[in-house]
């Protein structure tokens, strides 16, 4: 920054400096002096409609909006002289004359921006003494409540709906008194960012639904914490009464999450609070499930797993804490066996991944690089806050190109080459072979001219990104598609960045949760272990191949599950089910998508008689004489898990071999089993209204009108898809956005759980 | 001494045909500053000479605004004629685009290569579907005849002018809510600065103009500055249309020089209806504050003239009141009137306006308390200066001008729960 | 001197009398003790006595939830908790209790109510015999609302111009 950009202004009297064009609001924000206002957002376009932050600048007769004035070198501010406080208490009486006096039932009471300012510039008595205006509520979706009549206009939501969530869903309707704010003729909003219009709204227009009228602002206390369900590890608040989670907020961090967060981490928190949560440990005696006390239960365990041994698999949640993984590794190898894995949705094992993948980039730098190819990923509901960097990035003029065997519904503008899954990687070394690779499959790849142009893009750039995601890491030959992305990469001179699939991915492989030379996710389930401990996982949704999954574990001798929940899939295949604490009521540290190490505290006590897992694990711990579980708190877990994960390097580098056997052929039509956005954990699955919303899909055919042409299906139709002899039925919808030759089912749905791996051949067949 | 400028052709048999207009000398300003080689600095500057100022109401300079245009800005440059007349008791562009439409093409046009415009764009009121269907005959028109479009009379200059009709919005008679509504948004004012002489259709330089100034300025600029000058008085140069109505024998659009003195304007108006007693005139279309009869009859029709007795004088909506009049009621109408046309945009204008109506009602009824008044005047403050654009104000003003010349009705009214008029 | 006037004055017990007027004239004046129960001294509008919910004249609970009594209770005495009624969605309170131990009768909760929901009667004489009966719940305290329906909105309306 020189001298002459900066420039010299006094605001109340007091000498500020601040940089030119910078606007006198922020100015002001920074030297903290207070300027009362309702539109203006930081974070949103100016619009100045308000007419609270009205100020007097010297030589200017009449008051001007605080939001909307750039500093000038040498103006004199006056923020609460007669003229500013005159304009400011007229307009707060504007905005009080059709404003309802319902506070008592609002669920902003307590936390409102119109009532704080209101105590300060609002008058006692009102002049106004016509009937206020009524407005008529709207349903807007399951997740945002509306009431407008205490709407004041100051079209924050309109903006944010068209800035921040790109979908333009909400807009202003009529003239003067009669304007309206609305979603476009009775549509809900179906964005992944929606939950935030509540935290925006100054007044109680826009609330939370399922928070409604179950606490006020004051009951509550606020603690930090870390959204568990992807790599971003949005920094959130969560705010409990009574020993119960009310609801969550973000929390400001410009590293990570701006000010924004996801709907899933804002209403995932309605799941603790199943009915189905797993409250006291539990047997499997003769077959039956009976309850049963720590000691009685943790014994058998030990008993269990003394007796399994090496033969024991460690199967663990990539959502789980730092502490939990760095504990259940090490419990298990002091069983003397090495399987151990969390890479649950992995199929690929065939090496030559890099030894700590990660983002490639901090989050936040996302947003200036110039051009992005993005493989089997959907940033945009699998990593909301991801996502929105993203579209930021396209914004700012990056070009951003997708590559994939669904087209998704993006709110910006990106080229997406559409690819069946068994064709992703001809795809992809076309684009190396045109961006100057060379290798196995790049010299035999043909370059059209929309992998040519993805090439341009990507080699013109000042600072390019190749990016993996969950449908790339999930994918049959994903060592392939590393492996040429890394070719790409290289060759454009990108960097190359992996989206971990889950909100510890990076954390799980940081204190070594995965197998040396054990077994791995997918072998351990091939060639079943005698025993296995499962770590917050539900056998019929959270692996890649549910049945395969479900008949390892019901062929084990003695399996263990640290769970939440207790599900029937789960009481199927262990033997003792111990209630661990979930989200909220645990310490522990989440490691997001670019190597940031987030610590949080419990915020409520765990229900029933489940206890954090990694107390569980250590208590298991000792009880098998093993060495170092002697930790007294989460913190020392930690520092032993930091010191583990010295000289781990995070690491992108690619050394899969571009010549190796492709498994999907393309023959007949190949499954897509991507996982959709709300159900993509056991907390997740749970929370009643995200499992209401558009984004919730249910189990069924998604195959575009050409290939249901072909099967002769059509929409609406049930049908049954079978893969590899396993069978399901399920409605057809067709969807013009899935590639040809494959077929989208998808996976973590209930109705999926019998059916195979997310990718593979499938055959369709009318029902 | 009249129709010089505007309605110079209104003598013809169908002043709306371009052969009619060619008879009188049209498009031969046109041509000369595109064959001749005129450039744009020297048109500029004889418009500004002229002493030309803006006829839709704000009376800005016309050649300065023009001078503001950066017109080796990135963006395209665009003119705006607007003739979006929604003022209540204006109706002089209607006039214009009736009868003499091609001498606005030809303004329209000069602008246009004035700023080295890329394209323009006239903004005719929804309610005017005849003259929009004449407008858009005289575009085809010079069109045929090669006066727009591609390489305009052989000179490489290429410009067409479009036309967009509102919904019926007043508040899209503002600028920059008119450019919202060009670019297909909703018809609400931005935020100012940045002017569209800077940020304006498109996020391009744009010069927005009445349509009586864009048609003034072929005139001028074939007999001069000077000549136009000459036609006004000191500050307020050439003539003016003057739409006259209300209580008055003949109302309709007059074109004399500024600075006429009212007293004249009601005779060509042809005096008084009905012999009815002159009460107030309001001068500049609704939004202009009422002057009482006896100030009135004393004034010149300019600028400054109105001014000084603290009105303006606007688009030259003349409205004629006499004495039957009730002057709550007319406040009423008034009132209802910005309370309907409000955008909703920005506080002030949102709330203010509903309230100075249910005010003004309330009195109107007989409901009226003593305070009514004072409230009335404290709300006006509070609105005006403090909205967005000028709708604000607009609403203040007429309540304002009530208020100071006419305040005993209005007590009337309180007192007595009926008409001062009627009684 | 002084002594002698003394001794007369004990020896005739003047003073005595003297008290014995005093009492004397009392005997003959009404009464003004009462016999409580059966008859009442009078009360105040303002009396702070037991509490109760009001209903309306349709007979809803005026009770919206708002808290602001259990925020506003020094001895926190109150407990709420709320929740959209079912039918309508309505904020309603799904508990209201007032644990009569705790309660040191300030009327704050009274002053707080933006409803008029939360009232303090003239029932000043009440017992429990178990505990836990000193829990008022929202029943009880609607059911002594609506018992006492006509006095306490009398009350109120006594009062309601200096509130």
């Amino acid at each position: 920054m020189t001298e002459d950009s900066m420039v010299t202004i006094e605001v109340d009297g007091q000498e500020l400096k601040a940089k030119a064009g910078a606007m006198l609001i922020d100015v002001a924000d920074q030297a903290g002096i207070d300027i009362p206002r309702f539109c203006y957002h930081n974070k949103l376009s100016v619009s100045a409609n308000c007419r609270m932050c009205l100020i007097e600048v010297e030589k200017v007769p009449k008051p001007i909006p605080a939001c909307a004035t750039s500093v000038m070198d040498g103006m004199k501010v006056y923020t609460k002289s007669p003229m500013a406080l005159a304009a400011q208490k007229g307009t707060m009486e504007f905005l009080l004359i059709n404003h309802p006096l319902d506070c008592p039932v609002c669920d902003q009471g307590g936390e409102c921006e119109l009532q704080d300012q209101s105590l300060a510039y609002g008058s006692d008595v009102a002049r106004f003494v016509e009937k206020k205006r009524l407005v008529p509520k709207k349903y807007i979706g399951p997740l945002v409540e509306t009431n407008f009549n205490r709407c004041i206009h100051c079209t924050r939501c309109v903006r944010f709906s068209a800035e921040i969530a790109g979908m333009r869903e909400m807009g202003s309707t009529g003239r003067g008194e009669y304007m309206k704010i609305g979603t476009y003729v009775e549509r809900t909003i179906d964005s992944e960012l929606s939950g935030n219009l509540i935290d925006i709204c100054p007044v109680g227009s826009l609330t939370s639904k399922p928070y409604r009228y179950q606490a006020r602002a004051w009951e509550l206390t606020q603690s930090d914490s870390v959204a568990p369900h992807d790599a971003v590890g949005s920094n959130i608040h969560i705010h409990v009464r009574n020993n119960r989670v009310m609801r969550v907020h973000p929390k400001a961090n410009e590293a990570v999450n701006e000010c924004w967060i996801s709907d899933r981490d804002r209403f995932s928190y309605e799941g603790l609070y199943s009915e189905d949560r797993l409250t006291s440990p539990m047997i499997k005696e003769n077959g039956r499930w009976v309850e049963t006390d720590w000691e009685t239960a943790l014994q058998q365990v030990a008993d269990g797993l003394k007796e399994m041994g090496a033969g024991t698999g460690a199967l663990l949640s990539p959502s789980a804490t730092v502490e939990e993984l760095y504990l259940a590794q090490k419990l298990v190898r002091s069983l003397g066996s090495d399987n151990i894995d969390f890479r649950v949705r992995q199929s690929d094992f065939r090496g030559g991944e890099p030894a700590l993948p990660w983002l490639g980039l901090g989050i936040d730098e996302i947003e200036a690089v110039d051009a992005v190819l993005v493989i089997g990923a959907n940033p945009r509901k699998d990593q909301p806050i991801l996502g929105h960097r993203l579209r930021k990035a396209a914004l700012n003029g990056a070009s951003v190109c997708y590559l994939n065997p669904l087209e998704y519904d993006l709110n910006y503008h990106a080229e997406q080459l559409l690819s069946a899954p068994a064709n992703m990687a001809d795809d992809l070394a076309a684009v190396a072979k045109a961006v100057g690779a060379t290798g196995a499959i790049i010299d035999d790849a043909e370059v059209k001219a929309q992998h040519q142009s993805v090439a341009e893009q990507l080699k013109q750039a000042g600072s390019a990104l190749v990016l993996l995601g969950n449908l790339a890491s999930a994918h049959p030959d994903y060592s392939i598609l590393s492996a040429l992305a890394a070719e790409v990469a290289k060759a454009s001179g990108a960097k190359i960045g992996f989206i971990g699939e889950a909100a510890n991915s990076t954390g799980a492989r940081l204190v070594a949760a995965m197998p040396t030379d054990g077994l791995n996710a997918q072998s351990m389930l091939e060639q079943p272990c005698k025993g296995y401990l499962l770590l917050g996982l539900e056998p019929d949704r959270d692996f890649w191949n549910p049945t395969q999954a479900q008949t390892a574990f019901k062929q084990a001798e003695f399996v263990v599950a640290l769970t939440a929940y207790r599900s029937a899939s789960l009481e199927a295949a262990a033997d003792v089910l111990l209630p661990m604490a979930g989200f909220a009521e645990t310490s522990g540290t989440y490691v997001n998508g670019d190597g940031t190490w987030q610590s949080f505290a419990g915020a409520v006590q765990p229900m029933g008689e489940a206890r954090p897992a990694w107390k569980i694990l250590r208590v298991m711990g000792n009880l098998l004489d093993a060495d170092g579980f002697d930790q007294n708190s989460s913190q020392d877990v930690l520092e032993q898990a930091r010191n583990s994960a010295d000289g781990r390097q995070l690491d992108n580098s690619v050394t899969a071999d571009l010549g190796q056997e492709r498994r999907l052929n393309g023959s007949g039509l190949t499954r897509i089993g991507d996982v959709p956005i709300y159900a993509t954990d056991a907390l997740v699955r749970r929370a009643p209204a995200l499992q209401k919303t558009a984004d919730a899909i249910s189990a069924a055919i998604r195959i575009n009108p050409g290939e249901a042409a072909k099967a002769g299906l059509a929409d609406g139709d049930r049908a049954t898809v079978i893969q590899e002899g396993n069978l399901a039925t399920m409605p057809v919808e067709i969807d013009p956005g899935v590639a040809g030759g494959s077929v989208r089912v998808c996976a973590a749905l209930a109705g999926s759980e019998t059916l195979g791996g997310q990718f593979g051949e499938v055959t369709l067949e009318k029902a | 001494m009249a129709n010089e400028v505007c309605f110079r052709n209104m003598d013809l048999d169908q002043p709306w045909l371009l052969e009619q207009y060619k008879s009188r000398g049209g498009y031969e300003v046109l041509t000369k500053i595109l064959t001749e080689k005129m450039t744009q600095d020297e048109v500029i500057e004889l418009v500004k000479e002229s002493g030309l100022r803006g006829r839709g109401g704000a009376g800005f300079p016309a050649g300065l605004k023009w001078s503001f245009i950066n017109r080796n800005s990135e963006a395209s440059r665009y003119v705006v004629c607007n003739s979006d007349e929604g003022e209540p008791g204006t109706f002089k562009d209607r006039d214009i685009l009736r009868y003499n439409p091609h001498q606005l093409i030809e303004g329209m046009i000069i602008c246009g290569f004035a700023i080295d415009a890329a394209a323009g764009y006239n903004y005719i009121r929804g309610e005017f579907w005849e003259p929009y269907l004449r407008f858009e005959a005289a575009l085809e028109e010079a069109r045929a005849a090669g006066l727009l479009g591609e390489d305009i009379l052989g000179s490489g200059f290429n410009y067409d002018v479009h036309v967009h009709l509102g919904a019926g919005a007043y508040v899209c008679g503002e600028e920059s809510a008119l450019l919202e509504s060009i670019e297909g948004k909703k018809g609400q004012p931005r935020f100012k600065p940045p002017f569209p002489a800077h940020y304006g259709l498109y996020g391009g330089p744009t010069v927005i103009n009445n349509t009586e100034t864009l048609s003034s300025v072929p005139v001028l600029l074939k007999n001069g500055g000077d000549w136009f000058k000459g036609l006004g008085v000191e500050n307020s140069a050439g003539t003016k249309l003057f739409a006259v109505s209300g209580a008055v024998k003949n109302p309709g659009v007059f074109e004399v020089p500024m600075g006429i003195p009212f007293s004249e304007l009601l005779e060509l108006a042809g005096g008084m209806k009905d012999g009815k007693k002159l009460k107030a005139v309001i001068p500049g279309g609704c939004s202009a504050p009422v002057i009482p009869a006896d100030e009135i009859m004393e004034l010149n029709m300019d600028y400054d003239s109105i001014a000084k007795a603290g009105s303006m004088l606007g688009s030259g909506a003349v409205v004629v009141i006499d004495d039957s009049v009730c002057m709550v009621k007319l406040l009423e109408r008034m009132s209802y009137f910005y309370h309907e046309e409000s955008c909703g945009q920005c506080t002030p204008c949102r709330e203010g306006t509903g309230w100075l109506y249910r005010i003004v009602s309330r009195i109107e009824r007989g409901e009226g308390r003593q305070e009514d008044l004072d409230l009335l005047t404290s709300v006006g403050k509070n609105i005006a200066g403090r909205t967005v654009c000028a709708l604000g104000d607009a609403a203040v003003m007429p309540v304002n001008g009530m208020l100071k010349h006419f305040r005993d009705e209005f007590q009337y009214h309180i007192d007595n729960k009926k008409c001062l008029a009627d009684s | 001197m002084k002594v002698l006037r003394n001794y007369i004055k004990s020896l005739f017990l003047l003073e005595m009398f003297k008290g014995m007027r005093l009492t004397g004239s009392y005997l003959w004046r009404k009464k003004f003790t009462i016999r409580y129960p059966e008859e009442r001294a009078p009360m105040s509008p303002r009396f702070r006595g037991l509490h109760a919910l009001r209903r309306d004249e349709n007979g809803e609970e005026c009770c919206v939830g708002c808290k602001l009594c259990e925020a506003t209770c020094p001895a926190m005495a109150i407990t709420i908790e709320t929740g959209p009624r079912e039918d309508d969605g309505s904020r309603r309170t799904t508990r209201y209790d007032i644990d009569l131990f705790k309660c040191i009768f300030c009327g704050y909760c009274v002053e707080a109510c933006p409803v008029d929901a939360i009232v303090e009667t003239r029932i000043c004489d009440y017992h429990f015999e178990e505990r836990g009966e000193n829990i008022m719940l929202k029943d009880e305290l609607l059911a002594i609302g609506e018992e006492n329906r006509d006095r306490i909105n009398s009350d109120l309306s006594a009062q309601a111009k200096y509130r």
